[in-house]
């Protein structure tokens, strides 16, 4: 494995290895070339890491001597920069910089940029190559400079480079920017800045400057490539180096081209064009450069006064930009003996220069400004109504765009209660007809009003505003802005559209906050009376749902929030709505599933449901609906051998449930939508986020009367993921897929407008229940420790094996007898746990583990799960070669240090792997351990989940190892995962110790010699593979 | 001054001067020469002298191109413009200079309102500079004729020329950009007129250099100096590009004397959006990569 670093020496980039061993050189005895870097990969290693890590990159060859890094070590030992890599030197002594000599690759600012949009991208590079921290530092000021050239914050320039002259876009950091900039100097790691010329000294440039540096050299280069592009794509003929017209022609040519020289030879017209560049950029540069922002802040009239006769400051304030706490009132500038002139003189003296300036250049945009220069000292300016609107409407925007920050009222910027107009609708609940006659396909009509804020406004009033002219009026105590256009076009059209109708699912979408418009104004309220009303508040919260009853036929017992979540399911299944359980793992979503559909089939439904899940749990569920809801009939629809077409429809319409795949409702689409379903039910339903995709397509395809996804990933974090769940759930509510990246996902994801964030969740909030393990106030009753059976599935290459060593045992069975047979036996016994582990760690062949084992994928959800919430793991097997492979694959899957603890880890190794597991607050996620090593004595309480990847059949070794992380010091619910592959010995050995019939006594406790003592037959009714042991 | 008439048939094709390649281009391709008051009324002047056709001819002399060189000194411009002929004509313009103790009396009024030096230091001429001027007894503008002296080598017998005509209009383009421009002629640069300024008012002081940063030396303590934790950063929100693209080159208004064939604000236009479109595309493209 190699890490790969970058550092900023003299303005230029350059990447850097780390290779990491197994080995650590231990103690300061180690003799080595004290200046020579231990883990330098040298030129080729540093080749091929870039080769896996970024194809395009290949940087450029260091022309002076090796340069030096400066790194914190212990002895002459340089410490690792992950622990993947290698561990410290155990010593006590606090570590100190010194210089090794280390290979380099020069990096042009366009390699820079593509390898941190890399780092950015993906966690690790690639197999065995990890991006190290300083290039997830460059990708975040990768995307600083992004935003900049975004906002155009740059400005071209003439520079003298030793004996040419260059045209370089120079960055102008806007107010926002500077703050970003300086946060990213902040966090800058050493590493960016350990690199130096001189083994003498150890450098300590100001991460500001390398931050400037990148900057500029980045800025310039991302102008420069986007403009050479466009060109490239317009003309053809670009590229030929033509003599120019003028000086403005070269410089111009320049500022796009590669190498940014000015081809130009009348030095004294270049220096003095350079000369007019600093002069033509001095306002803008005295602006960007100051040590201050240059504040307008308008405030509304003292509370008394009201209407048009009220007088509205807007007053001058700097803000230091080293300390925005400060406002410093400009008109206390002025006053040689105020606070203010003291503040100033601290911070270094008077910017009147620049006081002056940014008013005269506000005066152009602002008539206020200008009147206000017209009288020694301004501090500021009063104005009226019309005038506080002209400043709120136009003039902010346009200071604002110049630089300046302007501060406004809360209600104008919308931070207060919203005073928009707008278009309230009311609607009157239909008597329900008698029986079940009530769906949500009703049309309803509704009446339409003006609204303001909360307040309805009568036609009246709304004509009475229309007369007013003034564009701020106070109404019932606060200001709120007018547009007579606006007005008028509400009168207008509420004059003759004052109801419309709807469907009642519409109309619920509209309440929820769905965009809709009439007449120009937006809908802001929907009120309803009746049922229609009561809907409404359930849905939004501010109205329980009945609490339900469990169906009389579910064996087991529901949570109480079980029993809430089963009945939240089938009041908005009784509405026809969609719904999204997302609860945490383990809380139980099959249960309340299961739940709902035993009473759908209790109150007479007949239409069977379509589950779809992964392959790795189809086995789950039939365990799991076997095992609550027996009565329950069940039709697992995979593998070769299932039936298709007429006889399919035939099977399925005689049981409750069909359990299908992912991977199968998009093959056998066909067919499974033209059956009649009651419900579809989509587990692991971030299978469909990709709207595109065959499956979610398929998905939506399948007619049923209610939908319900299940999920335990924080769905709502997911704003993109969400358009595809909703439309699968309930078409329609979050509009078209392109009007909700314009709506939602683009002002959110891309702007991080917590507004639109608000509404999406108002929007969506009633359609999705997610608790949470951590969230005792709502989950009371959940036992500290959740044991669950993983029931997994075999690929077809294990099964393939799977059979082929049982054959080969049953081939030799017959002819062997005494020692020989006992040895069969328990040697095929642990090869068919090997093959159900998985094909590479039966066949030791080092091949690849990708894909290859149903075990693996599960562990791999489960994982992704629990690190997406940064919950930490233990692993259990008793093979350490399984254990060796699970890390070496999840290290590469992660891109983080995995632990594993075997019987071959040295006691105090042993002890600081335990120690840093549990003191650590990030990466660790996974600790895998050897059954034998690791199953007693250790305390890791810092996970909450427990995998036991292949069975001991002994339920007290296995608690023992599981009380590893339950036990005394653990504040979470455990979970424990055992994993059983269907329809091979494992769940066949499993059954028997849960039932405890025939030989179980022998079993649990005494290994697994007992298996020696069956006769052939058992032997082979133990073992063979039953069809529901493959997944596909 | 040869005659016209005498020399048509042999070698004078009017108004079609030799073709010149970089030669400095007024940015405005049509209507008013420039954007800003003191611009125009600059331009008055020359208008008032109803020079008819020359007008227009100098106009389009500005625009295409023709005027090669143009120098702004004290009391003195001097240029070459390229008309028919091969080498170029001479143009000189003669100014009034003030003296110290004139401009000294204009400081000390302009010191009375702020808005004057405000206005001034963003590249601005106040509205109401001339009557500041004329206060002093002075005129910032040439009011009439014999206030500015001109000559030109061309055989036109009338006095402005177009040639003279074209530099007349450029110049008042420049002070567009540049209006201590108009302080140089008289007799002023834009530096000593700013330290005056700042001497006898007191209350323009510049800032020093911006911030200082000082070194840092490199922490030993491992995790700092690795950076670790970065990864658990909030991302960065993005930005919109801007509805008008290349707003500060306009702000800031035009280089002077452009002699690119592509007005300045054009290109500028250009790069600029090609930029912001470019690095917008490059951050939605990485969003939805992490996305998926």
């Amino acid at each position: 494995m190699i890490a790969l670093h970058v550092s900023i020496m003299n303005g230029e980039a350059f990447l850097w290895g780390e290779r990491g061993n197994g080995v650590t050189p231990s103690g300061s005895t180690q003799p080595f070339d004290p200046s020579a870097y231990p883990y330098d990969p040298k030129d080729k290693g540093l080749r091929e890491a870039l080769k896996i890590a970024a194809p395009n990159v290949n940087g450029s060859k260091y022309a002076g001597e090796r340069p030096v890094v400066w790194l914190p070590s212990r002895g002459n030992v340089p410490l690792r920069s992950s622990p993947v890599l290698g561990l410290a030197p155990d010593q006590r002594a606090k570590p100190s910089m010194r210089p090794y000599r280390v290979s380099v690759k020069k990096m042009s600012p366009e390699e820079l940029l593509e390898i941190a949009a890399l780092a950015d991208a993906h966690g690790n590079a690639g197999a065995g190559v990890l991006f190290g921290p300083s290039l997830r530092w460059c990708a975040r000021a990768l995307k600083v400079m992004l935003n900049m050239t975004v906002k155009e914050a740059f400005l071209p320039g003439l520079a003298h480079a030793g004996n040419h002259w260059e045209a370089r876009w120079m960055p102008l950091p806007g107010e926002y920017d500077e703050q970003e900039l300086d946060s990213l100097s902040v966090k800058m790691p050493g590493a960016v800045r350990c690199m130096s010329d001189s083994a003498e000294l150890s450098p300590d440039t100001p991460p500001r400057l390398i931050t400037n540096h990148l900057l500029a050299r980045g800025l310039d280069f991302l102008v420069r490539r986007a403009n050479s592009r466009a060109e490239e794509s317009e003309t053809h003929s670009g590229h030929g180096r033509r003599s120019h017209a003028s000086l403005h022609d070269a410089w111009i040519d320049a500022l796009v081209s590669d190498d940014a020289i000015v081809r130009w030879s009348d030095e004294r017209e270049l220096q003095e064009f350079a000369a007019v560049l600093e002069q033509w950029r001095r306002p803008a540069d005295t602006v960007a450069h100051s040590k201050y922002r240059f504040c307008f802040r308008l405030s509304e009239p003292a509370e008394d006064a009201d209407g048009s006769g009220a007088v509205w400051n807007v007053d001058y304030l700097l803000q230091p930009k080293t300390d925005q706490s400060l406002l410093i009132p400009v008109a206390n500038v002025w006053n040689v003996i105020s606070t203010a002139s003291r503040q100033l003189e601290k911070l270094g003296g008077k910017p009147t220069e620049f006081v002056l300036l940014a008013l005269g250049q506000a005066a152009g945009l602002s008539p206020g400004v200008a009147e206000s220069l017209k009288h020694k000292h301004p501090g500021g300016f009063r104005t009226d109504a019309s005038g506080a609107w002209h400043f709120l409407r136009e003039e902010a925007e346009a200071l604002r765009a110049a630089g300046y920050a302007v501060m406004l009222p809360s209600w104008w910027v919308g931070r207060g209660p919203a005073r928009k107009l707008g278009i309230k609708a009311i609607a009157k609940s239909p008597k329900m007809q008698g029986g079940s006659g009530m769906t949500l396909d009703m049309m309803i009509t509704f009446d339409l009003s003006a609204s303001l804020g909360d307040d309805s406004l009568s036609m009246e009033e709304l004509r009475a505003l229309a007369g007013l002219k003034a564009p701020l009026v106070k109404i019932r105590g606060q200001w709120v802005q007018i547009d007579q256009g606006q007005i008028a076009a509400a009168v207008r059209f509420l004059e003759k559209h004052d109801r419309e109708s709807a469907s009642a699912r519409d109309l619920l979408g509209m309440a929820l906050g769905a965009d809709r418009q009439f007449g120009g104004l937006p809908l802001e309220k929907v009120e309803a009376d009746g049922w229609l009303n009561e809907l409404l508040d359930k849905l939004s919260g501010h109205r329980d749902f009945e609490i339900e009853a469990p169906p009389e036929q579910f064996r087991g017992n529901l949570r109480p929030y079980q029993e809430r979540g089963y009945s939240w399911l089938t009041f908005l299944r009784r509405w026809g709505l969609g719904a999204c359980l997302a609860d945490d793992m383990g809380l139980g979503k099959t249960v309340q599933t299961l739940a709902l559909i035993e009473r759908e089939r209790e109150s007479g439904e007949t239409r069977p449901v379509l589950l779809v899940c992964p392959t790795s749990v189809v086995n789950n569920w039939r365990r799991e609906a076997e095992k609550f809801t027996p009565s329950l009939k069940l039709l697992v629809h995979h593998g070769p051998q299932r039936r298709k077409g007429e006889s399919f429809a035939k099977a399925a319409s005689k049981h409750a449930m069909v359990v299908s795949s992912y991977a199968l409702l998009q093959r056998d689409i066909q067919f499974l939508k033209d059956v009649e379903w009651a419900g579809i039910i989509l587990d692991e339903a971030q299978n469909i986020k990709n709207p595109e995709a065959k499956q979610s397509r398929a998905a939506r395809t399948v007619h049923a009367d209610y939908r319900i996804a299940l999920t335990g990933t924080p769905v709502e974090n997911h704003v993109g993921d969400l358009w595809a769940l909703m439309d699968f759930l309930n078409p329609g509510l979050l509009g078209t897929q392109g009007a909700f990246k314009r709506t939602f996902y683009q002002p959110i994801q891309v702007w991080r407008n917590a507004g639109a964030a608000d509404r999406l969740r108002t929007l969506t909030g009633p359609f999705i229940l997610r608790r949470l393990k951590t969230d005792r106030s709502v989950i009371t009753d959940l036992p500290e420790k959740i044991e669950q059976k993983e029931f997994c599935t075999l690929t077809r290459e294990q099964a393939s094996l799977y059979k082929a060593v049982l054959d080969d045992m049953q081939e030799r069975l017959e002819s062997t007898d005494g020692i020989e047979r006992r040895g069969l036996v328990l040697a095929t016994l642990s090869k068919l746990k090997q093959v159900c582990n998985h094909p590479a760690h039966f066949l030791s062949d080092g091949s690849s583990l990708e894909n290859r084992s149903g075990k693996l994928e599960r562990l791999e959800e489960l994982l992704t799960e629990a690190a997406e919430l940064n919950e930490r793991m233990l692993v259990f097997t008793q093979y350490a070669e399984m254990g060796g492979l699970l890390q070496r694959y999840f290290q590469d899957y992660l891109g983080e240090e995995v632990l594993f603890l075997h019987g071959g880890v040295q006691k105090k190794k042993r002890d600081e792997m335990v120690e840093r597991f549990q003191k650590t607050d990030r990466g660790l996620h996974l600790f895998i351990l050897s059954l034998k090593a690791g199953g007693t004595g250790l305390n890791l309480t810092a996970a909450n989940h427990v995998v036991h990847y292949d069975r001991w059949w002994n339920p007290a070794v296995e608690n023992q190892a599981t009380d590893r992380a339950f036990r005394i010091g653990q504040n979470r619910t455990v979970q424990v995962h055992k994993f059983i592959v269907s329809g091979t010995l494992e769940e066949r050995i499993d059954d028997m110790i849960e039932r405890k019939t025939g030989i179980a006594g022998q079993v649990v406790g005494s290994g697994e010699k007992w298996l020696t003592e069956l006769s052939n037959d058992e032997l082979r009714k133990l073992l063979y593979l039953s069809a529901d042991a493959l997944g596909d | 001054m040869a005659r016209r008439s005498y020399f048509r048939d042999y070698w004078y094709t009017p108004a079609t001067p030799k073709e010149v390649e970089g030669g400095i281009k007024a940015q405005s391709k049509r209507g008013a020469f420039t954007q800003k008051w003191w611009g125009r009324r600059w331009i008055e002047t020359l208008e008032s002298f109803n020079l008819g056709a020359r007008l227009s001819r100098g106009s389009s002399y500005a625009r295409k191109g023709q005027v090669v060189s143009l120098d702004i000194g004290p009391g003195k411009v001097t240029a070459r413009v390229q008309g028919s002929r091969s080498t170029p004509y001479k143009v000189i313009l003669l100014f009034k200079t003030f003296t110290d103790k004139q401009w000294n009396t204009v400081i000390e009024k302009l010191l009375e309102e702020p808005i004057y030096t405000a206005r001034l230091l963003g590249n601005e001429m106040p509205e109401d500079i001339e009557g500041v001027f004329q206060s002093a007894g002075l005129d910032l503008f040439p009011g009439r004729y014999k206030d500015l002296e001109t000559e030109c080598s061309c055989p036109d017998w009338s006095n402005p020329c177009k040639h003279i005509a074209a530099v007349y209009y450029l110049l008042a383009e420049s002070f567009d950009n540049d209006p201590f421009l108009l302080f140089t002629i008289r007799g002023m640069n834009r530096e000593t007129f700013l330290k005056k300024l700042r001497e006898s008012g007191g209350e323009l002081v510049a800032e020093s250099a911006g911030p200082e940063y000082d070194p840092v030396p490199l922490t030993s303590e491992p995790d700092v100096f690795w950076g670790a934790g970065l990864a658990t950063e909030a991302s960065i929100p993005v930005t919109a590009t801007p509805i008008l693209h290349a707003s500060i080159p306009k702000r800031l208004n035009n280089v002077p004397f452009w002699r690119s064939e592509t007005p300045f604000q054009e290109v500028m236009n250009s790069m600029y959006r090609a930029a912001s479109q470019f690095a917008l595309d490059a951050i939605l493209k990485e969003e939805e990569k992490m996305d998926a």
